[in-house]
């Protein structure tokens, strides 16, 4: 129910359809361009007062130094902001309940095998408003999130996510109630417990 | 003859003392692991070998009656007690009973004694006997052999260079040098520096529980002399999930060092944890545990004779840390150390291996740590170049290295001939929005390795991978694997050269297995116009027809494709006319449109600079022009450079069943040989084999 009414709002899913040209006959050189046209740019929806749309190419410097990984000033400088991204669900097999990762692109882990070594380290951290955690169900539509975004690493509370970037989710609108009827006996709802979300097993023991 | 009067008597022995018992206890495993001495499969023949005085852990597994716990096994060598294992006797030796892998019987518990050895060569017969609460017993026997490697043969190999072209089969040998020198009327215009040495022998590459290996078995055969179990390295498998416990057997580095001062360099194109630089610096039971692989390096090997250690995988030796981790006042953000992936070591193994508990240590600055050991740290070719010192650690990517063709796009700077290594899309070097501009090519970082290994006056062992053979070839990107074969080709003859001048060098070609199933099918009919002209019509359904029917030339009508050389000493193009065409035996689904691609696939490891507002399609990535796999590469979709090939089927699973590459095959593999015990190598050779006569040549001599 929570997550119907969360889905509703957060995940704006953009589906931009791919022109495609007709084939050519240019010469060699210019072969080696564009097999087909750019898709024309989708436009996004409007940005919201106050909030800041954020590129993939925006996070991190290039080239790497010596060490690790430098943020670029611009992303810095948005650490508390309002910002708005647009990225894809990781599919994970070992969720973390009341989160989800925002990658780049489609990509899938193996966490069981490897952690989260194969993505990419713009990877988000997101993390979602719910009063009792949940499991996210994967999507593999394109997500347009907004929330507060923090930035500097992290190891995430699950023990198992070094973050970059982490993004809080706006809490979802409060929705106007229904009229009630006169006559109906307002009744509280039942409360229903949280679901039990057993902890990740623990990748190693030691004897 | 004698092993198997040996077997005969292993085989009585068992047979009188489980027929006493009506009801006993049972042993499921037994470690080192044997063949069947009785029944189908009984050869003889010995599954796990040793050197004299090579420490390696036994083991084993035993169940209960019910209402019984198992209280002491005892372990036996040619009816010797080695070792009576109980809950209380500690040291090197454990009886554990928790933390065991699910589903095994109640009470079942793991003995366990460490780093035993044994200097007798010959076959050995190793029993346990399991003794139960209730005084009943059981046994099981096994078979290991210590292999004499001392017979005095001629002169000692004072150093060795094992090259591992990983997944190089015949065909992209074969393929790199038709690429690289050409072949006129029926003869190869030159050979590959590997094509030179003398020693040739046939690899078989089987693991121990697959026909079809990974690269943990297929390379720690040549460190370990033994078979372990896919997705495993310098350990036995066991029954505990725990990565780090399983049953370890001395890697040859260690060996070597501990007992002739030899040190040892790990050189690799990838990202510097992965299978086949694990494979010759640590134990694990799981390939994928970069956090307690890279604190294997540092803790038990830098102060134990490694010396040189060059590739990818930075992300391994930054902290995790806090926000705004800044140690030493450089910025160390970018960490993939995890707990779940870090490594603790049972007191047994402590005890019996010498070596330190390990820690679960997310936090670790393991640059600086390996600075505070004396190595010196180079992050680019041209640090590398001026790296000076006896201990060198060089980190050039973040996760793994480029590819030699996208590295050779870059020192280019794409003014010689076309091999692709540019994203059409933004006309950027793949090098650059990779985040890597400056990495160095796999010969300057032999040469490097060599010179530092070279100051030990008693000699090294050197293990030199080019590891993206094997990831193109996964990815069914043939000008990349047959660009970075002809890389290693050049790496090798760095050591041929060294060996040259060190005349007691021996220098080792092979690989861990095959990869795709690749071979050369032929080569196009047409010239390279044509061929991109036919890879941008948009009617698939002329594809087949126009790609492959008219465009495969077989036998006669494939001739003689010719690449030209630039000055580099690389192929100019990768596209010539008329160009070699490749086929996948274990292929994936794809699309071919037999072109150079012009960006490899994309690598989690990539910092994408790219970046392309608002333009992004259904199956595609936002702001990532980077294809996702070989199915969504030559598809047609929008982006630059994404040609539109034919549909090939893949002969493993696809995408539907979660799968996009190409896989291994069980395909025996070339070795070659060249210098000081070089005529060790012939005939057919199991892959452990080899590791007893890089031994051989090493402690007993060759000629």
């Amino acid at each position: 129910m929570m997550f119907t009414r969360f889905t509703a709002f957060v995940f704006t899913c953009v589906l931009v359809s791919v022109a495609s040209a007709g084939a050519q006959t240019p010469k060699v050189d210019s072969l080696i361009a564009p097999a087909t046209a750019k898709a024309k740019p989708a436009p996004l929806p409007p940005l919201p007062a106050g909030v800041t749309h954020v590129e993939w190419n925006q996070f991190i410097k290039t080239p790497v130094g010596d060490y690790g990984l430098e943020l670029t000033d611009e992303i810095k400088a948005l650490n508390g902001k309002k910002v708005r991204l647009l990225g894809y669900m990781v599919m994970r097999d070992e969720p973390t309940p009341g989160t989800l990762l925002l990658a780049p692109y489609q990509v899938g882990i193996e966490e069981h095998e490897a952690g989260f070594a194969d993505l990419p380290p713009q990877t988000v951290y997101v993390t979602i408003p719910y009063n009792a955690p949940k499991i996210v169900p994967h999507t593999p539509r394109p997500l347009l999130l907004t929330g507060t975004l923090s930035v500097g690493q992290k190891v995430e509370d699950d023990g198992k996510f070094v973050s970059l970037f982490r993004l809080a989710l706006d809490a979802p609108p409060v929705r106007r109630a229904k009229p009630v009827k006169p006559a109906a006996k307002p009744q509280a709802k039942p409360v229903k417990p949280a679901p039990k979300i057993s902890a990740p097993k623990p990748k190693t023991k030691t004897r | 003859m004698r092993i198997l009067a040996q077997a005969a008597l292993a085989v009585a022995a068992t047979v009188s003392v489980s027929a006493a018992a009506l009801a006993a206890p049972t042993i499921s495993r037994l470690t080192p692991p044997s063949r069947p001495t009785t029944g189908f499969g009984s050869t003889g023949a010995v599954i796990a070998r040793f050197l004299p005085d090579q420490r390696f852990d036994l083991q084993a597994t035993v169940s209960p009656d019910a209402g019984t716990t198992i209280t002491a096994v005892r372990f036996f060598v040619d009816n010797v007690l080695v070792s009576e294992v109980t809950a209380t006797t500690g040291a090197n030796t454990s009886l554990v009973t928790t933390g065991l892998t699910a589903g095994l019987p109640t009470g079942t518990a793991v003995a366990s004694f460490r780093a035993y050895v044994n200097n007798t060569p010959g076959v050995h017969v190793l029993r346990a006997v399991a003794v139960q609460s209730d005084s009943t017993t059981t046994i099981r026997e096994g078979v290991f052999e210590i292999v004499n490697a001392s017979a005095p043969l001629g002169r000692r190999a004072r150093n060795t260079v094992i090259f591992i072209g990983d997944g190089m089969g015949i065909a992209h040998r074969t393929a790199a040098r038709i690429m690289q020198n050409g072949v006129s009327q029926g003869k190869a215009n030159a050979p590959l520096a590997m094509d030179t040495f003398p020693g040739v022998a046939l690899i078989g590459t089987a693991s121990l529980n697959s026909i079809v290996t990974d690269s943990s078995p297929g390379a720690a055969c040549y460190s370990t002399g033994n078979k372990s179990n896919n997705n495993q390295h310098g350990v036995f498998p066991d029954d505990t999930p725990n990565n780090f416990d399983n049953p370890r057997m001395e890697l040859m580095g260690e060996y070597m060092f501990r007992k002739f001062g030899k040190v040892n360099g790990i050189v690799t194109t990838s990202d510097i944890f992965d299978a086949t630089p694990g494979s010759f610096g640590s134990h694990t039971s799981n390939r994928g545990a970069g956090s307690g692989i890279i604190d294997q390096y540092l803790d038990e090997q830098a102060d134990r004779g490694l010396r040189v250690l060059l590739g990818g995988g930075r992300r391994w030796f930054l902290p995790a840390g806090t926000e705004f981790a800044s140690g030493n006042g450089y910025n160390l953000l970018g960490s993939s150390r995890t707990t779940a992936l870090d490594y603790t070591l049972p007191t047994d193994i402590q005890n019996g291996w010498g070596v330190p508990a390990g820690a679960l240590d997310p936090n670790r600055d393991a640059i600086s740590e390996f600075q505070a050991k004396g190595f010196t740290y180079a992050t680019t070719a041209t640090t590398l170049a001026s790296a000076t010192g006896d201990r060198l650690l060089g980190l050039f990517h973040t996760g793994n290295m480029n590819i030699a063709l996208d590295k050779l796009a870059k020192r280019r700077n794409a003014t010689v001939g076309n091999i692709g290594g540019k994203n059409p899309n933004t006309n950027a070097f793949v090098v650059d929005e990779y985040g890597f501009p400056n990495q160095p090519m796999l010969d300057e970082m032999t040469t490097k390795a060599l010179e530092t290994l070279n100051r030990n006056p008693q000699g090294f062992t050197l293990m030199v991978e080019a590891a993206s053979i094997d990831k193109q070839a996964h990815n069914m990107d043939s000008e990349r694997w047959m660009m970075d074969t002809i890389e290693f080709d050049k790496a090798i003859k760095v050591a041929q050269d060294f060996a040259t001048r060190n005349p007691d060098t021996l220098v080792i070609i092979t690989a861990d297995h095959e990869c795709a199933g690749v071979n050369i099918i032929g080569a196009s009919t047409v010239s390279n116009e044509e061929l991109l002209l036919r890879a941008r019509e948009t009617d698939a359904g002329t594809k087949v027809a126009r790609l492959r029917d008219t465009v495969t030339g077989l036998y006669e009508g494939a001739g003689f494709p010719q690449y030209s050389i630039a000055t580099d000493g690389y192929p100019a193009s990768t596209d010539p006319n008329r160009k070699m065409l490749i086929g996948y035996a274990a292929n994936a689904d794809r699309s071919e449109d037999w072109l150079t691609n012009p960006m490899p696939l994309r690598d989690g490891q990539a910092i994408l600079t790219t970046s392309v507002s608002g333009v992004f399609d259904y199956d595609d990535a936002p702001l990532s022009n980077y294809p996702a796999n070989p199915s969504a590469r030559d598809n047609g979709s929008a982006n630059a450079g994404n040609q539109l090939g034919y549909f090939v089927t893949g002969q493993v699973a696809g995408p539907a069943a979660g799968n996009t590459s190409a896989a291994h095959t069980a395909s025996d593999i070339p070795l070659s040989a060249f210098g000081r015990g070089a005529s060790l190598f012939f005939g057919y050779m199991d892959n452990t084999d080899v590791y007893f006569r890089v031994m051989q040549a090493m402690i007993g001599g060759a000629r």
